[in-house]
């Protein structure tokens, strides 16, 4: 059983590791992700005739769309491919940092009680008061510059509270276990103890509640993205494509098909995701 | 007597009492009000008492697992209550503690090989591989083998792992253990086999055993001397025979002729409500408890006093409780 979770683990971490890494560009220009490589396209390339195309329609190249086109003519399914990995890339490293903050502020608050804990647990919930969405909009709105990493640090910093909260309570009810104490009277460390029995057992919590906080982290990126705050960070994100092709809506309007298609891939990615962290805690019982 | 192993004296742990927001604090749970006595190496002293009576705290308070308010603990004429947690550690190595809870006291992530290891690894004994063949040397003195290194507790039996607990208590060579009702939470049938692995060990190593439990029957099995522990004292302390077979104070009579099978004509009962574990000690605990005792206890200080060599009673006037015992034939 614990051999399944720590596969099932495996498993998702590789997979998001390697759809993120796959459309993200590491450097600004020409096709540079891997995904533009093999399909030998270029996700920037625009034209004006094949605008708002539906799936499969004939392309003015001689080509055939496979989802469709946008409002400049840009791969649709291109597009997509590259706001899959950078919602991965945004949503999992904001989560590892929710997870590492939460680990660190819930151990420390767990293990040292009295004022410290109270202090801690305190601040925990004053910075949880704080409305995120707002704060990671106006941080992404004035960080935009340098790229989407202080977007993705702020979000990060905005939700380790419910992993802080989680590890404490853990922490306090790992610490009057009887093998913590036998193995104090073994003449361990606190530091050994920590290392030994209480990270080890805490884990899983923290694992589980890191795959809570991704879907919501994917939706709030989007959600930035169509709001245009991130702009210049990530050119190709569902917010921005939905945010794009939205605009070229109106009453008359034929081309419906480009909203509904990355409305569906970003629905479906967090199905999929939701699924899959079911299963795994499933698994782990 | 040559110097001993471990000298406790005046132990005293106090649990305070939280009152409510604006309430002054009701006081302290009085749990281990002053006990002293000694073990000498390669002996075993049990300490019996009801439950509640303080016992698992004295043994916890020893090793500093549990914070004491106060008193003295020696360690082969070593203090060590005023020793820094740091400095404490090294000394652990000699004072080791077996608990009641075998399926508490391990690790469930842990496989029994590593947990075994886990004392000689933190005192940088051995490991790794030493270490490993270590674990497997110590799963054989206690009646396990090599095969059961790869497990993990939840394959064994509690004997099973009560075991194992004694291996990994063992892995330091311990001069003395401290077992915490170390046969309580097991079957009937299986608590003599540990009992005796016990015995063994003890004759082989020459390890000392403080050995704590409400059982009679089990102190009578291993210990060679025996305290009796009522609400935080030692009321009655002595060899062996003594205390079981010829118990002068009326608390450890009334324990004895608890056990199922003592003959009734013998009986001490005790009266009434048990008084206040925060109340400091006075006659009323015993008077009210034992009514026919009481004089025992009046017209005098209450404290421990020597009825034979090495045989101490806790009461204002021995002669009163030599006369009540020889009146009464005990079992």
């Amino acid at each position: 059983m614990r051999l399944r979770w720590g596969v099932a683990v495996a498993v998702l971490a590789a997979l998001l590791a390697t759809t993120a890494l796959a459309g993200v560009r590491w450097r600004a220009g020409a096709p540079s992700s891997a995904i533009e490589w093999v399909c030998g396209a270029d996700a920037d390339r625009t034209s004006p005739a094949d605008r708002l195309l539906p799936p499969l329609a004939p392309l003015g190249d001689g080509g055939r769309s496979l989802v469709g086109t946008d409002e400049l003519g840009r791969s649709l399914g291109l597009r997509l491919c590259l706001a899959l990995g950078t919602s991965l890339l945004v949503a999992g490293c904001a989560a590892a940092a929710a997870m590492v903050i939460g680990t660190l502020v819930g151990t420390w608050s767990g293990l040292a009680g009295g004022r410290t804990d109270e202090l801690l647990m305190r601040l925990t919930e004053a910075s949880a008061g704080i409305p995120a969405v707002v704060v990671v909009m106006v941080l992404a709105a004035a960080l935009s510059p340098y790229g989407m990493w202080p977007v993705l640090a702020a979000m990060g910093v905005l939700f380790w509270q419910p992993v802080a909260r989680v590890v404490r309570a853990r922490v306090l009810a790992l610490r009057n276990e009887l093998y913590v104490e036998a193995s104090r009277a073994c003449g361990s460390s606190a530091w050994w103890r920590l290392r030994r029995h209480i990270l080890p057992a805490t884990a899983p919590t923290v694992f589980a509640y890191g795959g809570l906080l991704l879907p919501r982290l994917i939706m709030l990126e989007a959600l930035l993205a169509f709001l245009g705050v991130s702009a210049a960070a990530a050119p190709h994100s569902f917010g921005r494509i939905i945010a794009g092709v939205t605009a070229t809506l109106t009453p008359l309007s034929a081309s419906w098909w480009p909203v509904l298609v990355p409305c569906l891939a970003l629905a479906v990615l967090l199905l999929v995701l939701n699924l899959a962290l079911d299963r795994l805690a499933e698994a782990h019982g | 007597m040559s110097e001993p192993l471990l000298e406790v004296r005046e132990l005293v742990k106090h649990f305070p009492v939280r009152g409510g927001a604006f309430a002054k604090s009701p006081g302290a749970v009085r749990a281990v009000d002053g006990v002293s006595f000694d073990i000498a190496a390669g002996e075993s002293l049990g300490l019996v008492g009801e439950s509640g009576c303080g016992k698992s705290t004295t043994g916890r308070c020893i090793l500093r697992l549990i914070e004491p308010t106060g008193g003295s603990v020696r360690f082969q004429g070593q203090e060590l209550m005023g020793l820094s947690q740091a400095r404490l550690r090294p000394m652990r190595r000699h004072l080791q503690m077996i608990f009641q809870d075998p399926f508490g006291s391990l690790n469930p992530r842990m496989r029994v090989g590593d947990a075994i290891a886990e004392p000689l690894e933190v005192h940088g004994l051995a490991r790794g591989d030493a270490a490993r063949e270590r674990a497997g040397r110590l799963l054989e003195q206690v009646g396990l083998t090599r095969e059961h290194l790869d497990r993990y507790p939840h394959e064994f039996s509690g004997g099973q792992r009560q075991r194992v607990c004694i291996a990994r208590a063992l892995a330091l060579g311990p001069q003395l253990i401290v077992c915490d009702e170390p046969v309580s939470a097991l079957d009937v049938s299986v608590q003599a086999q540990v009992l005796n692995l016990l015995d063994d060990l003890q004759r082989e190593l020459g390890v000392a055993y403080l050995f704590i439990s409400h059982d009679l029957a089990v102190v009578g099995h291993v210990c060679h001397r025996v305290a009796v522990m009522y609400l935080g004292e030692i009321v009655e302390i002595g060899p062996r025979e003594a205390v079981l077979t010829r118990p002068l104070h009326p608390y450890t009579q009334a324990l004895l002729s608890a056990v199922p099978g003592s003959p009734a004509g013998s009986r001490v009962l005790l009266e009434g409500d048990p008084p206040s574990p925060m109340e400091p000690s006075s006659a009323r605990r015993f008077t009210s408890r034992f009514p026919r005792h009481a004089a025992a206890f009046e017209g005098g200080e209450i404290r421990l006093r020597e009825a034979a060599p090495g045989h101490q009673v806790r009461c204002a006037r021995l002669e009163v409780l030599q006369d009540l015992a020889a009146a009464v034939p005990t079992a």
